[in-house]
């Protein structure tokens, strides 16, 4: 595969994007599973399926159209949680669905033939263009650089939000930027995983993360690392037994979680249960 | 330093009301608590305490009255406050050290990007963890901590920005004895620097330790000294419990009780 990636200009953007998506899923990862905000990433992935079929519609690029209908929904269902109009979970399913039915009845509009949307629903890391590689660079720099300029408050307010309130941390803005920021992790994994795979590839590398370090750092950078792992495994799998690289990076990842799981309890291990 | 009537007020609340939706959790409360006070905050499940402690600390809106700390709004008072929330409102496996945790009491207000904590943040971490007597746990994660210890690591954390006004939370829930006595003692040598209020279930805690109680079901039933009889506990929690001393004719008193040789309360 190393031959491929050096030869080939698709290859060198899959590798690329698989890094990107890496470091996104090591950071908003270990955040989403600790913040026990799994279920809302899914919808708030899900939702973005309306943006696609916007972006095809109006022929502009779909994964804008994803980043408008994730960003919006991110907003939409932050703001109702917090204003306790529904429970959150009915707040995400709608969205999930509604995002879906977007999607649906957009491409329906069309003209002609429906275009193949599978790249978007299953990822499709080997056609990523330079355009979209720049745009999930940028996405990606946008999501380290709020981590990190960030730090001290994200600590407070994952441990004990209550407290970082009365301590005067504005945890308004910074669950609003949370929602933006899972958001965009969305958009960056749509084009590696795709919508519908994009909640294990949030998750898994995090929990694996978490099953071998209990500090927080740490937690990050093995989780970028073990992202990387699974995303080149998956890559690398695609490409020696042709099958769909979204679907080969899931697979590896659920399998080599399962089997760390598997590992540390036969070591007597006590996993933490966020993993 | 004790909160005589004559000190100046710690704590005002002024006929604060706080509903959640259309649902009222209290009414009407009224509470002075003079500087150098150590009051216990008693009254049954439901009944509001929780409510009012958000309340007090800005966490939750009031509907309707005023809260003043030191004469300031609960916001401008920031600074002056400590807080000791209940383990169950927070992450208690997320991965972070004592030491960490307890630095964290120094975040300032507002979102400070690529904020650092300074020397003087962590020589103040340090001293409280060693007053605390958390020295050797100083690096262990917050989540490997016994519930005794990770209490004292919350009040370590409240106490480490020098706050003027202490606010506990049922600080002994899920605490075993030998801790629950050490916190205690902790708060009796804290009450010489500060206003402490106490939420707390366990009415041995609130009648054994502190200087004056009050009591809240939805609104404010009682304020004064630490002296309960039936006829006041079933005014406040709905049931006939009193409170004897040792050496009055009893029922049979809870274990621990007995073994303390503290007052015990029984049901009628």
């Amino acid at each position: 595969m190393l031959e491929a990636i050096l030869t080939y200009r698709f290859m060198q953007n899959a590798a690329l994007a698989a890094l990107l998506g890496s470091e996104v899923c090591g950071i908003m990862g270990v955040i989403i599973i600790e913040k026990k905000l799994v279920m809302m990433s899914g919808g708030i992935a899900h939702t973005s399926y309306g943006g696609v079929g916007l972006g095809y519609l109006l022929g502009i690029e779909p994964i804008f159209g994803a980043f408008l209908f994730s960003v919006l929904a991110a907003l939409g269902i932050g703001v109702l949680k917090r204003r306790d109009v529904a429970r959150s979970d009915v707040l995400i399913s709608l969205f999930w669905a509604l995002g879906m039915a977007c999607g649906i009845l957009f491409i329906a509009m069309m003209e002609g033939y429906p275009p193949d949307i599978s790249a978007y629903l299953f990822g499709s890391i080997l056609s990523v263009t330079r355009a979209d590689l720049l745009f999930i660079l940028c996405l990606t720099v946008a999501v380290a650089a709020v981590f990190i300029a960030l730090y001290a408050d994200w600590q407070v307010f994952l441990f004990d939000e209550d407290f970082a309130r009365t301590r005067g941390v504005n945890t308004k803005r910074l669950d609003t930027l949370l929602m933006v920021l899972i958001a965009v992790t969305v958009v960056v994994l749509i084009r590696v995983v795709g919508i519908i795979l994009v909640l294990a590839l949030l998750t898994a590398p995090a929990a694996t993360a978490a099953l071998f370090t209990t500090r927080l750092k740490t937690r990050v950078w093995l989780a970028i690392g073990v992202s990387a792992l699974y995303s080149f495994g998956g890559l690398w799998l695609s490409y020696r037994l042709d099958i769909a690289s979204g679907a080969a990076i899931v697979m590896l990842a659920v399998a080599c979680y399962l089997l760390s799981l598997l590992l540390v309890r036969l070591r007597g291990g006590k996993p933490a249960k966020a993993a | 330093m004790e909160g005589g009537a004559t000190a100046p007020a710690a704590l005002r609340v002024h006929h604060v009301s706080i509903h959640y939706g259309q649902t009222s959790a209290i009414a009407d409360v009224c509470l002075d608590v003079r500087q150098g006070a150590y009051l216990g905050l008693i009254g049954p499940n439901g009944g509001g305490k929780t409510t009012l402690l958000n309340g007090i600390l800005g966490l939750i809106p009031l509907t309707s009255g005023t809260v003043e700390i030191f004469g300031q709004t609960p916001q401008a008072a920031r600074g002056l406050v400590g807080y000791v929330p209940q383990h169950t409102t927070l992450n208690r496996r997320f991965p972070i050290t004592v030491a960490e945790a307890v630095l964290a009491g120094r975040i300032p207000p507002g979102t400070r990007p690529f904020f650092r904590y300074t020397t003087e943040d962590r020589d103040a971490a340090r001293q409280v963890i060693r007053r605390l007597g958390l020295e050797r746990l100083a690096r262990r994660q917050a989540s490997q901590l016994s519930g005794g210890e990770f209490q004292k690591m919350l009040l370590a954390r409240a106490l480490v920005s020098q706050p003027k006004l202490l606010l506990l939370d049922e600080p002994t829930a899920n605490v075993d004895a030998p801790s629950r006595v050490s916190i205690f003692e902790l708060l009796q040598t804290l009450r010489q620097d500060m206003t402490i209020l106490l939420v707390s279930h366990d009415l041995l805690d609130i009648v054994t330790r502190v200087d004056s109680i009050a009591c809240i079901n939805r609104t404010l039933l009682y304020q004064g000294e630490p002296a309960l009889d039936a006829d006041r506990m079933e005014q406040v929690f709905g049931s006939r419990v009193g409170l004897q001393l040792p050496g009055q004719p009893t029922g049979r008193p809870p274990k621990t009780a007995r073994q303390e040789g503290v007052p015990c309360w029984r049901q009628f």
